[in-house]
């Protein structure tokens, strides 16, 4: 599964049933694009990232071989690209290097007008390139006008409009690899649409004429201005309504991108849409507005005629500002009524371990074991009281993005938030409840405006990332360089941090004074994601002369009277395959630790050495033998050490970073090194992210 | 295949028509009663409830126009269906247009693609088979046809069997009458008339439909079609269900797998099967070529250049192995590389045959005593004192050192180095610090292992990770955005420099004497240098070892090198 937002979002319909039939009341884009059913081909190469690395591949990439290739087979590629098999691949390989080249443009032109309203957001440049020379191809011809998705629109009406009982639960059409996508909303038996709101039953007088009926409805509608909401309930005739996101994943993900958009953003978007109809006849007025500004103008351009629409209907505009932002995976913040909602897919930009070196993640994603996103488990989410929120903006922008009022308790959290401070002794200076400020600080992660990070110190270290984003690295340099005029450069500041044994922070802080602005520095990189901070993990080992200490105690309480078996399990899993299993694939059926190979012509003895440490994984669920191991362990340390080491000890578990540790437990880096110190024959310690 | 876990069964397969007369019918169901309550009253018991009521979904199977010829998946309930809905015009039928669809069920969260293509390749033989041979508007009874009463205009519509249509539409007409709803009967009077089509057909087709035996149509019906078809296809993931002599019923299910990632010229592929037991004649010559040369050591570029093959077929080939997970990507191993732990570290803990597996893949016969360390790290290695040096570290130092070895001993004992040791090893990598340097720290422990074995097996299970080293020039990083030149000369004054004066020293000797050799390598080298390239990159790129990259950066002013 791909680790880059592919939302795929093609087009949002609105779709209602009356009693004249299903209607498209309104669709956007206006003229959006089907790509003739077929999916979005799977991305192989990471065009969104670094844009340089492939343009400068293409030149080579496109050599004479793969033109050859291209214009074969360019329309055999497109009838299944995704259902390649052995003998397409090196065909679709080809043809996928060559359109490297034109997607990049869009993706580039699309940023570039991200916000600008736009009837057709695409570039010739990916027209062309995605026109295949199928037959069904011709949605830009003036014949084809008014069809939609390569189908008529009262077609398309009909299609989006399932039966009653297919109603109030997802629906889910798949037209060869083009989706649509929606839970449409049909009102119960006793006429309502939930079942709390009370309404007044639906009557049919106007259902001969089509276009009559509803003008009328409206005029009347029109008259009864001041009292809408009663007139409403009166003249609705609308039975159901469905909103429905047209969408073509690539066929590999195709499930899971479905998955993803209707549990994100296409049922949270109907509950709102029903409870606003329920409450008062929301969706049911704005079609109507809709419908009235389509007929009063069918003579313009459709250009215009979107402008106008947008400017009658909220839900319109809703809908145009959610595919806007779906689509270009971004947040959508909708105004519905008197409503604020807010849809996203989530973005995967933490990860726990490296993903592999060929999968293409976002730019600036951020790697550390001790991230906390919404597939966090509980016990992960524990620890985020002791640790501090990294802010992925400016606090004042935060504040007004979020439309937070200025001053409020959360306003002034958020203006509080420093990398350096836990969220716990944030709460306490804010005089908030803890609970409140964790609700608070997964509100803001989950919203994409900060990162839980372990508290930043000068004395921890930092490596730069091995997902740091290198590439494209021209803009960076200059907002580092203006964010950060008196450091080093961003190059020379991330050789610095990587080119000696990793050493604290503090190291590279020239004086006192400068502490703060390479502190800052230090967040304005962890920010983008170029540094991480290397953490200390560790477990308790336990050598051979301890274990046979620990027996011959046991043997002296005369609790065992076994003869002494040297094979200790090398880590304490509960399988003990690797104790026993000695010869691995060598051809050893020996029952000694000695095997017989011949290796190269040679004779050869392998030995097996014997297993002298054991590492204890879980010293929390130590077993009775283990715990007396531990014990051992311990013995003969001052007792303030002993207590401190049986405070720690479960989290001996190379699981909890010990710079967490220390701030559970509330103890100086002094005494831990103290302690480690003591019992440095008896610990293994790992250091990563 | 570790991420594939068996196809999605069928629960149900059914044929439905569009009745001229009753409209939408499921014709035909397997398992009996799965779709829709089972017509033939009680003679046939029906094993279950209908899975989801047909009614509610059956515009969606038989649709309008613009729904039919292509595969249409529907969730309904707890079920998926996918079907291929067909409609044919012609004139000859009934409502001058005959439709059918074949439609699978399956569970709703089941994968359907892996059945797709089949389903739609099903559809289309039928259709095809329908417009030539109505082998299936036949099939039940002749109500599908307009000149089910009257034969008197058959000749004019029947496009297909123009001359012999009268007769054919003569004994329709007399089978007409006695034909009734049962449809058992009908098979009987229907073979009959198939014979006779199927003489028709052969003297007007080149096809060449068998009807020396009689047997054109050996699908007995509908029924025991896709009774097979779900069998089959469940049991056993295939099936080849002979329609007639001409068409069958080939399905094979084959996972889908996602496009192999990209790949780099300095990628080294490794091969996790034995690749030359897979050889069969079918095999491109390039791959043929290069499989020699896949050995975890030889890069992609290097692997081209020494197949004496294109680079641009070379990495197709590579590719096509990685889709079928023949082969992995990593990284070419020199002793200036560095190497970290990950987060996944403790898998080698905790996983109980990852150490077991390590243990054997590392062990070695011989210490690397005379690995000559400072040729290594020449990844492309066409020169030959390189070549050499990668191939003692792949074995052939084993041979010598063992031979050696075995002069003074003749046998030679080989310690399997213990899991904690091995575990010890790993985590004693990090960052800044070469695997020279690393080597000799741990040389004694690293007896009896092979190390690049060892650091492969790291990187290849996710417990370590390559430390790539990159280049960066300042002033050509910013090369593309407006305030490049004004940035360009502030970073030239705040970077800090190590030797200003050597720097400046060096410039104005090369402007001296720079060959044209060299100018063409700094403008390619500038190049790579705007994209950010990795030392690996450049140095496989343009065919030169590290050092020769790191002194024409040197004559091209300050440069600062990231490990990231």
């Amino acid at each position: 599964m791909s680790f880059l937002p592919n939302p795929c979002l093609l087009g949002i319909l609105l779709s209602i049933s009356t009693h004249n039939g299903p209607q498209l009341v309104f669709h956007y884009p206006p003229k959006p694009k089907d790509f003739g059913f077929k999916a979005t081909p799977f991305a192989l190469d990471n065009d969104l990232l670094d844009s340089d690395e492939s343009s400068s591949d293409e030149d080579s990439d496109t050599s004479s071989v793969t033109d050859e290739a291209v214009g074969k087979n360019d329309s055999n590629i497109f009838q299944d690209p995704n259902y390649v098999s052995g003998q397409t691949l090196l065909d679709l390989l080809d043809e996928q290097d060559r359109r490297r080249a034109a997607k990049e443009a869009r993706r580039l032109m699309k940023e570039s007008k991200k916000n600008s309203i736009s009837s057709n957001p695409r570039t010739s440049s990916e027209i062309n390139s995605l026109r295949s020379s199928d037959h069904h191809h011709h949605h830009h011809n003036k014949k084809s006008e008014n069809k939609v998705f390569g189908f008529d629109v009262e077609f398309l009406s009909e299609i989006v409009t399932p039966p009653r009982q297919m109603c109030n639960s997802r629906f889910e059409l798949a037209v060869d690899d083009m989706a649509f996508l929606g839970l449409p909303i049909h009102i119960n038996e006793e006429g309502q649409w939930r079942t709390s709101a009370p309404k007044t039953g639906k009557h049919s007088k106007r259902s001969k004429g089509s276009n009559i009926s509803r003008e009328e409805e409206v005029e009347m509608l029109e008259e009864e201005e001041g009292d809408v909401e009663e007139g409403a309930s009166t003249e609705n005739t609308m039975s159901m309504f469905n909103i429905v996101f047209v969408m073509n994943p690539p066929v590999v993900e195709f499930n899971h991108r479905i998955d993803e958009m209707f549990h994100y953003v296409v049922s949270r978007l109907a509950m709102v849409l029903r409870y606003e109809q329920a409450k008062s006849d929301y969706v049911w007025l704005e079609s109507q507005k809709i419908l009235k500004v389509k007929e009063q103008n069918e003579d313009l351009s459709i250009n215009e005629l979107y402008d106008k629409i947008l400017k009658e209907s909220s839900l319109a505009q809703t809908i145009a500002q959610c595919f806007k932002s779906i689509s270009t995976s971004n947040i959508a913040d909708l105004q519905i009524q008197d409503k604020m909602i807010s849809l996203q897919i989530p973005l995967k930009k933490q990860f726990k371990s490296l993903p592999p070196k060929t999968e293409p993640v976002l730019p600036g994603s951020f790697l550390a074991s001790t991230a906390i996103d919404e597939t966090s488990t509980e016990e992960e989410e524990e620890n985020i009281g002791y640790m501090a929120l990294l802010l992925l903006d400016d606090a004042e922008k935060i504040v007004s993005e979020l439309k937070i009022e200025q001053g409020s308790q959360l306003a002034q959290f958020i203006k509080s938030i420093s990398p350096t401070l836990s969220l716990y002794s944030l709460s306490q200076s804010n005089g908030m409840e803890p609970l409140q400020v964790a609700s608070f600080a997964k509100h803001l992660i989950y919203w994409r405006r900060a990162r839980a990070v372990v508290p930043l110190n000068p004395k921890s270290v930092f490596i730069v990332s091995p997902m740091a984003p290198l590439h494209n690295l021209g803009e960076r340099i200059i907002s580092f360089r203006q964010e950060f005029p008196s450091l080093p450069s961003l190059p020379s500041f991330l050789s610095l941090l990587s080119n000696a044994k990793p050493r604290s922070f503090m190291a590279i802080i020239p004086s006192k004074d400068h502490k703060g602005i390479y502190l800052d520095a230090l967040s304005w990189l962890m920010r983008y994601g170029y540094v991480t901070q290397l953490l200390i993990f560790v477990w308790l080992k336990i050598p051979n002369r301890i274990k046979i200490a620990v027996e011959e105690d046991l043997e002296r309480e005369g609790l065992t009277k076994k003869t002494k078996d040297s094979k200790f399990k090398f880590a304490d899993l509960s399988t003990d395959a690797t104790g026993k299993e000695k010869t691995g694939n060598r051809s050893g059926s020996s029952s000694s630790s000695q095997i017989r190979s011949v290796w190269n012509g040679q004779d050869m003895v392998i030995e097996e050495e014997d297993e002298d440490d054991t590492i204890l994984l879980e010293p929390e669920r130590a077993t009775a033998v283990e715990r007396r191991w531990i014990s051992k362990v311990i013995k003969g340390q001052p007792p303030e050490q002993a207590a401190l080491f049986h405070k720690l000890v479960r989290y001996l578990n190379g699981k909890t970073p010990l710079e967490l540790v220390m701030l559970k437990e509330n103890i100086s880096r002094h005494d831990v090194r103290k302690l480690l110190h003591g019992i440095n024959d008896y610990i293994i310690s790992v250091k990563h992210w | 295949m570790a991420d594939f876990d068996g196809f999605a069964p069928i629960e149900a397969i059914f044929y439905t028509v569009f009745h001229p007369t009753e409209g939408t019918k499921v014709s035909h169901q397997v398992p009996l009663g799965s779709i829709v309550a089972p017509p033939w009253g009680s003679e046939f018991e029906a094993s279950q409830e209908p899975l989801f009521d047909f009614d509610v979904v059956k515009n969606y199977i038989i649709p309008k126009g613009p729904l039919c010829n292509r595969l249409i998946t529907l969730k309904v309930d707890q079920y998926s269906l996918v079907g291929y809905p067909v409609q044919i015009t012609a004139p000859h039928y009934a409502r001058n247009s005959f439709s059918f669809n074949f439609c699978f069920v399956f569970n709703y969260g089941a994968n359907t693609i892996p059945f797709e293509s089949a389903i739609r390749r099903l559809g289309r033989m039928f259709k095809n088979l329908e417009e030539q041979y109505h082998i299936l508007s036949k099939k039940e009874d002749m109500v599908f046809f307009k000149n089910f009463q009257s034969s008197s205009t058959a000749n004019a519509v029947l496009p297909d069997n123009i001359a012999e249509s009268a007769s054919l539409d003569d004994q329709l007409a007399a089978r007409a009458s006695s034909i009734d709803s049962n449809f058992t009967p009908s098979i009987a009077s229907f073979s009959q008339l198939a014979i006779d089509l199927d003489n028709n057909i052969n003297s007007s087709t080149p096809i060449g439909v068998s009807t020396k035996n009689g047997n054109v149509m050996t699908l007995e019906s509908i029924e025991s079609l896709i009774q097979q078809i779900y069998q089959d296809l469940n049991n056993y993931s295939e099936c080849l269900i002979p329609v007639d002599s001409g068409n069958s019923v080939d399905i094979k299910l084959l996972p889908l797998l996602p496009p192999p990632p990209r790949v780099n010229p300095e990628d080294v592929p490794i091969s996790t099967v034995q690749l030359n037991t897979m050889v069969d004649v079918n095999w491109d010559p390039t791959m043929l070529k290069i499989l020699p040369y896949i050995d975890g050591i030889n890069s992609i570029k290097r692997i081209s250049l020494l197949a004496d093959a294109d680079y641009w077929v070379v990495k197709s080939c590579i590719q096509h192995l990685m889709y079928y997970k023949c082969i992995t990507i990593t990284d070419i191993f020199q002793f200036s590389n560095i190497y970290a732990p990950t987060a996944d570290i403790d898998l080698f803990l905790k996983d109980p045959n990852m150490a077991t597996d390590c243990q054997a893949y590392v062990v070695s016969a011989s210490q690397f005593d005379d690995i000559p360390f400072d040729t290594c790290n020449n990844p492309l290695g066409n020169n030959s004192s390189a070549k050499t040096s990668t191939d003692n570290i792949s074995g052939t130092s084993r041979n010598r050192n063992s031979s050696t070895a075995s002069l003074r001993s003749g046998k030679r004992t080989v310690v399997l180095p213990s899991k904690a040791k091995l575990f010890y090893l790993y985590r004693s990598l990090h960052q800044g610090q070469t695997v020279r340097n690393w080597f000799k720290e741990h040389r004694d422990e690293l007896e009896y292992i092979d190390v690049r074995r060892l650091l492969t097996f790291g990187v290849l299970r996710g417990l370590i990770y390559r430390v790539e080293s990159y280049p960066l020039v300042d002033s050509l990083l910013l090369k593309d955005s407006n305030q490049a030149s004004m940035f360009g000369t502030l970073a030239d004054r705040l970077t800090p420099t190590r030797e200003p004066t050597l720097r400046t020293l060096m410039r104005r000797r090369n402007s001296a004497n720079v060959t044209d050799e060299q100018r063409l390598q700094i403008s390619e080298l500038s190049r790579l240098l705007e994209s950010s390239k990795s030392f690996d990159a450049i140095c496989t790129e343009m065919s030169l070892d590290r050092k020769s990259v790191e002194t024409l950066l040197r004559t091209m002013g300050p440069f600062n090198v990231v490990n990231s």
